[in-house]
């Protein structure tokens, strides 16, 4: 069979040869293929074509900087086939646009050549490291796009500038450092799977905003809107920009008929700013700067909360009418229960070890204990999402390597006698969080019981049944690892200060919920 | 804000190997990379890479996460190259002022240590797990690659010096293996004292201009000049003095750069050892 020599010439195309012999090994397998090398035109592998019989492939090759692909083929026919393989598998390696020749359009490589694949963009999601992030953010804000800027590093001047930016432009900035949004029912980040409903949220806390968005779904009603703001939104600094604009659209959007606001107290001056813009609002707004003042939120016509529990009940409450706090009474009456049931099974010490996921959980659990343990105890609760923990490791809602070692340790400390949990479910966490941790909490628990000491180990789970974990089997396998589960963080956190000073009663805490 | 001027995203340098740049009359990008871009100034090539890539003759790195295709940068792109800056296009201006200084000379790690022998043979076995390189299989270079490991073992210059010729440009891919085995092979012979290194490196650089491509042609010209990227001073520095445990991870991390690339320099590397192992024995001249 006389066999036919084909080829095309990329000029000043650099890939790498694992790649080129890859692409040469495919093409060889294409029917009518005999022979098929991709190489760059240096005299030495022209000299290994020449020998090969397929020099003619290079017959137009300039020199040692064009790439080479030659065939030979049974037919013209299967020869310009495998060109045309080549041609697609060139372009979609392609990170640079290397090369003159013919090609497919590559798949968006920019936020320019995003927007001429989806013109109708009115979003983009920016996570590269902080160095490049603060660019692709101006470019995305000038090109009329709102942002959802997951990318932390940013420095406090270039986040002001940009929020300035957006503010001019009419269009949002979440974040940086922001970790969870939901917009129209779209999560973004680390989010959860909730109803669509009513309330509208805004976040300087990404585990606050999933665990208030999943306890509104939980009692009940559904989220119009989950706006992060990113962490340093509220510092004095900042001003507050993304929060005043965010609680402006919640305000104005017709699917909203309940705002919630979510953060850690802002500064007075922040605090002032964004308690001004509620002002004659006309809709109920709940406020949950947690562990702050709620005098100032009433004299505005807002409703504090002092946990994130009961941020949920109060905007299900306003969105759907009171519901005389049964569901409240109910989970009291539980946590009750489990602390009797706790009651004898903790002898010896009841320092608290929480080992948190979640920044925001964290600061709550703090809160809520201040109201049940005195200070001076050697309880410690650990944000092992901070940096100092993740240098060089994945955050914890990922990856549990770190806290489950934290968890045996606590299992080894004779000071420890209730750790404390969080198990956070949604997109992006990790697939089976409580399958991950109940190894760790087995082993702490046998160390504890083999010095003779015991470990109650309390947590809760944010989550909801439709999360693709599924709350109801991670709830199970807490459960079963013999872990106290509470319906919420507050409550968990409730439970473990309860059961460590023996308090049994259902006397409330000092912290109006 | 000084990162917003026209001139696109601002990125800071962190080390340069580059020597004093002046304003080049004809610079353009040659080629752009997941983490890394060439530029053609005149006849010599710069390299900016994200730091994983490590110290690069001619080189300037700059923070990971670099992704110059995302940043808007095209093949062809003018290049404006500054004392303080390089100008890619208007797509990213590189700031030179803060980057710290690094030499890709590569010394004489000496003295050479008792147990070559048992060292070559720990970083022989660490190879035979990384693959055969882009030259071992490649049409064409049983041949060449063969006459030149003969070459190697005669321990004759001449022999050495022409067969290494004959691989100059052979081999798939940015960096052809041939070159890659020669680059390996000099560096090495420099990293052991060895009196052939320079003269050897010197004559394939010379041999190389039009005969490979532009990268591989840079690399050999740094060689020629003794400079060599970091990945080999670290590899044979653990083979050479550090502890024999060490070297197995070490031939690991140095054939995980690039495609083929680490393997080749590798392979070459090891002939150049037992070239060493050879002379210092008595075995050849």
């Amino acid at each position: 069979m006389t066999m036919t020599v084909r080829g095309a010439v990329y000029p000043n195309s650099y890939r790498d040869s694992v790649e080129l012999m890859g692409i040469a090994a495919e093409l060889e397998r294409l029917p009518g293929i005999a022979r098929a090398g991709l190489v760059m035109a240096t005299p030495a592998n022209v000299a290994v074509l020449t020998e090969a019989g397929m020099s003619a492939a290079a017959a137009s090759a300039g020199g040692p900087g064009d790439l080479v692909v030659a065939v030979q083929a049974e037919s013209d026919e299967a020869a310009a086939a495998a060109l045309d393989r080549a041609a697609t598998l060139l372009a979609a390696g392609a990170g640079g646009g290397n090369g003159d020749g013919p090609a497919e359009r590559p798949a968006a490589q920019t936020l320019h050549e995003g927007l001429i694949e989806l013109p109708a963009a009115n979003l983009a999601l920016i996570s590269t490291p902080g160095t490049y992030a603060t660019a692709e953010t101006l470019r995305a804000l000038k090109a009329g796009l709102n942002v959802f800027l997951f990318s932390d590093n940013v420095s406090v001047e270039d986040e002001r500038e940009l929020k300035l930016l957006a503010v001019r432009k009419g269009r949002l900035l979440m974040g940086p450092d922001c970790g969870t949004a939901i917009i129209g029912g779209v999560p973004l980040g680390f989010a959860n799977a909730v109803r669509r409903g009513p309330i509208g949220l805004a976040a300087a806390s990404g585990t606050g905003l999933q665990q208030v968005t999943c306890l509104i779904d939980r009692f009940g009603s559904g989220v119009s809107h989950a706006l992060g703001t990113g962490g340093r939104d509220l510092d004095e600094r900042i001003g507050g920009l993304t929060m005043l604009a965010a609680i402006e659209r919640l305000l104005a959007d017709p699917d909203t008929s309940v705002v919630v606001l979510i953060s850690k107290p802002p500064s007075a001056v922040v605090a002032a700013r964004v308690l001004d813009a509620l002002r004659g609002a006309t809709k109920p707004v709940v406020v949950n700067f947690l562990g702050g003042d709620p005098d100032p939120v009433r004299a505005v016509g807002a409703h504090p909360a002092a946990t994130f529990e009961s941020a949920a009940r109060l905007a299900v409450d306003l969105a759907t009418g009171p519901s005389g706090g049964e569901g409240a009474a109910m989970d009291d009456a539980a946590v009750i229960a489990m602390v009797a049931e706790a009651a004898g099974l903790l002898e010896g010490a009841a320092g608290i070890r929480g080992l948190y996921s979640g920044g925001s959980l964290a600061g709550e659990a703090k809160v809520v204990l201040q109201s049940w343990v005195s200070p001076g105890r050697k309880d410690r609760i650990l944000d092992l999402g901070d940096d100092e923990y993740t240098v060089g490791r994945p955050h914890p809602m990922i990856d549990p390597r770190l806290r489950n070692e934290h968890i045996v340790a606590a299992g080894e400390d004779a000071d420890v006698g209730i750790v404390l949990l969080d198990v956070v479910l949604g997109y992006a966490s990790h697939p089976d969080p409580a399958g991950a941790v109940a190894p760790a909490i087995a082993q702490a628990r046998s160390i504890a019981q083999a010095a003779g000491r015991d470990l109650l180990v309390v947590a809760s789970v944010c989550g909801t049944e439709r999360d693709p974990q599924g709350l109801a089997v991670q709830e199970r396998t807490l459960r079963e690892a013999g872990v106290l589960l509470a319906p919420s963080n507050a409550r968990a956190a409730e439970l473990a200060g309860r059961i460590a000073v023996g308090a049994a009663s259902p006397v409330q805490p000092a912290v109006a919920g | 804000m000084a990162m917003m001027d026209s001139r696109g995203t601002v990125v800071h340098a962190v080390r340069s190997a580059a020597p004093r740049l002046a304003a080049t009359a004809h610079a353009e990008v040659l080629s752009v990379h997941r983490s890394a871009v060439n530029i053609a100034l005149g006849a010599d090539l710069l390299t900016i890479a994200g730091v994983a890539a490590g110290g690069l003759p001619g080189g300037i790195l700059v923070p990971d996460g670099f992704d110059p295709a995302a940043l808007g940068v095209r093949t062809g792109f003018p290049v404006e190259v500054g004392l303080e800056a390089v100008e890619l296009g208007n797509a990213v201006s590189i700031d030179l002022t803060g980057a710290a200084p690094w030499s890709a000379r590569l010394r004489p790690i000496a003295p050479l240590p008792r147990d070559l022998t048992e060292r070559s043979s720990l970083v022989r076995d660490a190879m035979a797990a990384a693959g055969l390189g882009g030259l071992i299989g490649w049409p064409g270079g049983h041949g060449p690659s063969a006459w030149f490991r003969q070459a190697v073992a005669t321990g004759e210059l001449e022999a050495v010096g022409r067969t290494g010729e004959a691989i100059v440009g052979l081999g798939a891919g940015l960096t052809p293996a041939g070159d890659d085995v020669l680059v390996g092979f000099s560096a090495a012979l420099a990293a052991a004292g060895h009196p052939w290194a320079r003269p050897l490196a010197r004559r394939w650089a010379r041999h190389a201009a039009d005969r490979t491509t532009p990268v591989a042609h840079a690399y050999h010209r740094h060689a020629a000049r003794g400079h060599y990227a970091e990945r080999l001073h670290v590899v044979l520095r653990a083979i050479l003095a550090g502890p024999r445990g060490g070297i197995a991870g070490a031939v690991d991390d140095a054939v995980a750069f690039g495609a083929t690339s680490g393997v080749d320099s590798l392979t070459g590397a090891t002939l150049a050892l037992q070239l060493t192992n050879d002379a210092r024995n008595g075995l050849v001249a």
